[in-house]
């Protein structure tokens, strides 16, 4: 039940990656999205993806970057997470290095429902430090996983 | 002081929430009084009454896009009260932006 409601599972978290660049870590996220049946053309959510970098970037400070796609193949509201090893600069003429990067997905009609309302209460907790600092040292998908299943009680 | 804002981007998945909550966050550390509006997936939420926008000493308008309702701060922008900025912006200098609005 639990596992049907939340838009996080531990197939979409990665840990202790030493991915260094942007197009690295959307196509890691992408690809495992495809293979567990998150979306159903990744190439249409990679694009949703790279159309909203355009409009400004997705990397919002404190180390933490949000891309984020709405596409018709994705077939509900999903979070996926990386923690990089070394932070990176999220674009070349960024300021912002990131370490925690966040890829959400929301197909093009849903609106108001429990899977939004997860992320949008996530999204509100990446302004915590102490919630931030918790994840940085997440050492296991399970570990990130219990962390940010935990905005569940918070519904 | 009495502040009012309204967060609001493209998408309405990420930056509405995360303006939202350093704004909040923000104000609450310096006793202000503070009710920001959302316009993102989730809908309208914390939708601020013409009442609560008129006692207000400052308007934050954290949007990247057009946003419902935007007649309810006409007022307040002849008085000079409101500030504009980027919903990217507000999260990353979310200090500074208070700053401002103590200052109007």
């Amino acid at each position: 039940m639990l596992q049907d409601v939340q838009p996080i599972c531990e197939d979409m978290i990665f840990i202790n990656t030493s991915l260094t660049r942007k197009s690295e870590a959307l196509d890691t996220l992408v690809n495992q999205a495809l293979k567990v049946g998150l979306i159903s053309d990744s190439k249409e959510f990679l694009e949703a993806v790279y159309k909203r970098e355009e409009e400004a970037s997705t990397a919002v400070g404190f180390n933490v970057a949000i891309p984020h796609g709405k596409a018709k193949t994705v077939k509900k509201p999903f979070i996926g997470f990386i923690q990089v090893k070394d932070s990176f600069y999220w674009n070349e003429d960024d300021a912002e290095s990131v370490q925690l990067i966040f890829l959400i997905g929301v197909p093009s009609k849903n609106e108001g429902n429990i899977h939004l309302k997860f992320i949008s209460q996530l999204s509100r907790k990446l302004i915590n430090n102490d919630f931030r600092k918790s994840l940085l040292k997440a050492t296991s998908k399970k570990e990130a996983f219990k962390l940010l299943s935990e905005i569940n009680k918070e519904l | 002081m009495k502040i009012v804002a309204v967060t609001a981007c493209p998408t309405g998945v990420a930056h509405t929430y995360m303006a939202q909550e350093a704004i909040e966050v923000e104000c609450k550390k310096r006793n202000h009084e503070i009710q920001v509006e959302t316009q993102g997936s989730m809908g309208m939420e914390n939708e601020l009454e013409q009442e609560t926008i008129d006692a207000a000493d400052v308007v934050i308008l954290a949007v990247a896009i057009g946003i419902d309702g935007e007649e309810r701060f006409e007022e307040k922008a002849e008085q000079g009260k409101v500030i504009n900025i980027e919903p990217g912006d507000a999260i990353k200098n979310v200090a500074k932006l208070i700053d401002e609005a103590e200052k109007l």
